[in-house]
């Protein structure tokens, strides 16, 4: 498990939460700042001793007071201390679920894990801890469809050509020929069928027939 | 050699006077002038007077062509003379006011006096011609006021002092008679001052005057003096009428053979023709006074004629040019008034456009002014109050150990709070729309319901704009809110496409659909649409699932 950690937060209470939940994995070594310019210059002396931190926790928002920021926002300190030490880990904590937000953070790949603050957030923290330490990467469950690949949402022509030859009573190896005949590809077997059963998720749709009838309801074929 | 060529009619009285020779250039058409100038008064042959017309005619329109206004003018003035020697009075008088326009356009009043005169007092005689006597005495007023030497005003009342003769208001003409009168005698011309004597004292026998006899006596013998036969002649004939008019048979008839005696020793035949017929008229013959009474009925009869001939012509052309000038000014009317129209009805078209433009910029200026208070809102709700609530429930959780029940009824008002925040978020601008929109949408992914998207990805969106992108991300959002609170669909189809200039955004779900009827907060969106330029209509019936057709 790590046992170097900072943690960039201007609320003591979630300050007091996040540390008993460090506390619960077993970290030792756990530093608290509320400014992320702090933050900053923390780590990089770290790094000038020779211990430097290994993971790092930030709140994507701060407060803004008397005092002036170099950088305002927990993407911003992340961003900048990863070009510096990028071999230390970083996790976001945030109040923040839009999705347009989380794939603006986590789209650049600079970012290991985005936790959301909520019911279940300080559970979610200590296993997104636990992955980030594994080498893998973590997103709280509600914001898990933010980053869900293309496939799963969007639909094109070939899946709507797929659906209308169902729709006209084709069987799959006959959707196959037919995709070979009008120079579609792929059009192996294989790949039909494994096309067909994505769409049936796609459409919640228990079998084909519930396939086409979703599908016709929605006017697509 | 221009100059030269500008100023050559006024030259031309110079050469006429010294006939010196000048260059080659102004010698040729001196000659023609100095051939047809002679002519006008004295035409020798039938022909003379129609070529002197098309030789002036001629010079006149050149000069016109060459925008040579004074030459113009200076040929107009022989033109019309011909004309009226032709008999064409109204031709005439259309070419001098023609003249006249061109003079008023060459401006130089003071200069251009004598041409000025002339003219006047051409149009002036054309009037008298025609018994046209105010508007003769108009002209010749005309002129008066323009004189500036004594030669001119001479000339214009003794021909004022004419058209009273023919009005036969001697008294008048007594009065016009007096002056030039008095210019003769400063003029210490003997062939002016017998003439204007002559005249005086004609008027004045017609008023029975006694001065009138004794000033016709004086201007013969004055004549006989310089011996000035034509005025000679004048007097005797003159002379003759007073005697015939006032009985005295016998001294008419011995002036008569005085007259004839001066006449036979001239040797002019129009002298001779001229003192016989006032013998013939004291001849006592029956034959010759019948034959005499009709001849002069039949002359009469013919001047007449030729008088209600041409003031017949006149007035009809008169009329016509009235009617075309007044046919010309309802045409200039016309076409003013549509202009008029026009260019009110432009006005009117343009305040209208203006002020739709200035009433969409308001509702536009409104409109954002309402989003970003709206992000503000969102934004502190976001980012503070929900930050707070969770501080409190984390505070709660690690310190106190309270139930989960609290716990869960907290993380319920932390939930709704954020709800209310992202339903009133707006897009940040300029990064990847499609992405962004993307986001929004499947926000509303969950383990129940599903969200399709086709096309979303082709769709460039730099040429849409701004607020019609912010737009659209609200009215989906509000869509998707929606959705997820009443439809319990389990299936949402979200179809883009361009059509033309436009993108073409189909929402459809398989929900349990709703009574549009009824009025669902959907409704706003309308007028919200058709703010930045762009409609959105719906289809919804109970159990068939809702649909949305935007156009952006």
């Amino acid at each position: 498990m790590f046992s170097k950690v900072i943690i960039a937060e201007d609320q003591d209470d979630i300050n007091q939460g996040v540390y008993i939940a460090l506390c619960d994995l077993g970290i030792s070594e756990i530093e608290q700042t509320q400014y992320c310019d702090d933050t900053f210059v923390k780590v990089k002396r770290a790094a000038m001793d020779g211990r430097p931190y290994e993971l790092l926790i930030t709140d994507l928002f701060f407060k803004e007071d008397h005092r002036y920021q170099k950088y305002t926002s927990g993407d911003s300190l992340a961003n900048a201390l990863k070009k510096e030490y990028p071999d230390m880990k970083t996790i976001v904590y945030s109040v923040e679920d839009r999705f347009q937000k989380v794939r603006s953070i986590m789209i650049p790949g600079d970012i290991d894990a985005y936790v959301c603050k909520g019911r279940k957030g300080l559970d979610e923290l200590k296993e997104a801890i636990c992955k980030v330490y594994e080498g893998e990467s973590y997103l709280s469950p509600q914001v898990r469809a933010a980053m869900s690949p293309k496939a799963d949402t969007e639909i094109n022509d070939y899946d709507i050509t797929i659906i209308k030859q169902l729709a006209l009573g084709l069987s799959q190896p006959e959707i196959s020929r037919y995709m070979e005949q009008e120079g579609i590809s792929p059009y192996s077997l294989s790949s039909v069928e494994k096309r067909i059963n994505k769409l049936k998720d796609i459409f919640r749709a228990k079998n084909p027939a519930h396939l086409v009838a979703i599908a016709k309801d929605m006017g697509l074929v | 050699m221009k100059l030269f060529k500008n100023s050559f009619p006024f030259l031309f009285i110079f050469l006429l006077c010294f006939c010196t020779q000048n260059s080659y250039a102004i010698q040729q058409p001196a000659d023609s002038l100095l051939y047809y100038y002679p002519i006008i008064n004295q035409p020798t042959n039938h022909t003379d007077l129609s070529d002197a017309f098309t030789y002036f005619e001629k010079k006149r329109k050149e000069s016109l062509r060459e925008k040579d206004t004074l030459n113009a003018i200076f040929y107009a003035r022989y033109v019309a003379e011909v004309q009226n020697k032709l008999g064409f009075l109204y031709e005439s008088e259309v070419t001098t006011i023609e003249a006249l326009k061109l003079l008023d356009l060459a401006g130089g009043k003071d200069t251009l006096i004598e041409p000025r005169i002339g003219l006047y007092n051409h149009l002036g005689m054309l009037c008298r011609q025609r018994h046209d006597y105010d508007k003769a005495l108009y002209y010749y007023n005309n002129s008066l006021n323009i004189a500036i030497t004594e030669e001119h005003r001479y000339a214009v009342w003794n021909n004022m002092a004419n058209v009273y003769k023919d009005q036969r208001k001697y008294d008048k003409a007594i009065v016009e008679l007096e002056k030039v009168y008095g210019y003769a005698i400063q003029s210490k011309n003997d062939i002016i001052l017998s003439r204007s004597l002559n005249n005086l004292g004609v008027v004045q026998a017609k008023l029975g005057l006694s001065e009138g006899l004794s000033n016709m006596e004086k201007a013969l013998a004055l004549r006989k003096k310089i011996n000035y036969i034509p005025g000679i002649i004048t007097s005797y004939t003159h002379l003759i009428d007073y005697y015939l008019d006032n009985g005295r048979r016998e001294k008419a008839a011995a002036l008569a053979e005085e007259a004839r005696k001066v006449a036979y020793s001239s040797n002019n035949p129009k002298w001779r023709s001229h003192v016989l017929s006032r013998i013939i008229d004291l001849k006592e013959d029956p034959d010759v006074l019948a034959f005499k009474k009709y001849t002069d009925s039949v002359s009469n009869a013919d001047l007449m004629q030729r008088n209600k001939y041409i003031s017949a012509k006149y007035n009809f052309e008169a009329q016509e040019r009235r009617a075309r000038e007044s046919e010309l000014q309802r045409v200039k009317e016309r076409s003013r008034r549509i202009v008029f129209q026009f260019v009110l009805l432009f006005i009117i078209l343009i305040s209208f456009l203006v002020y739709r433009y200035l009433r969409i910029r308001q509702k536009r200026k409104i409109l954002q002014e309402v989003s970003a208070s709206e992000a503000r809102i969102s934004r502190k709700m976001h980012d503070e109050i929900a930050n707070d609530m969770y501080r409190v429930m984390t505070n709660l959780q690690t310190r106190h150990q309270l139930s989960g029940e609290i716990l869960d009824d907290l993380d319920d008002i932390y939930s709704r709070t954020r709800d209310i925040s992202r339903e009133i978020q707006t897009p940040e601008s300029g990064k990847d729309y499609a992405d962004i929109l993307k986001g929004l949408l499947l926000q509303f992914r969950t383990e129940k319901v599903n969200i399709i998207l086709n096309g979303l990805s082709g769709i460039s969106w730099d040429s849409v704009k701004e607020d019609k992108k912010r737009m659209l991300y609200k009215i989906l959002q509000e869509l998707m809110v929606n959705m997820r609170k009443h439809s319990e669909a389990s299936v949402v189809l979200l179809q883009f496409r361009r059509s033309g200039k436009n993108v073409l955004v189909e929402y459809k779900d398989n929900g349990k659909g709703c009574d549009l009827g009824k009025g669902s907060g959907l409704t706003n969106a309308e007028t919200r649409m058709k703010l930045v330029g762009g409609t959105i209509s719906f289809v919804s019936e109970p159990g068939e699932g809702f649909r949305a057709k935007i156009i952006i």
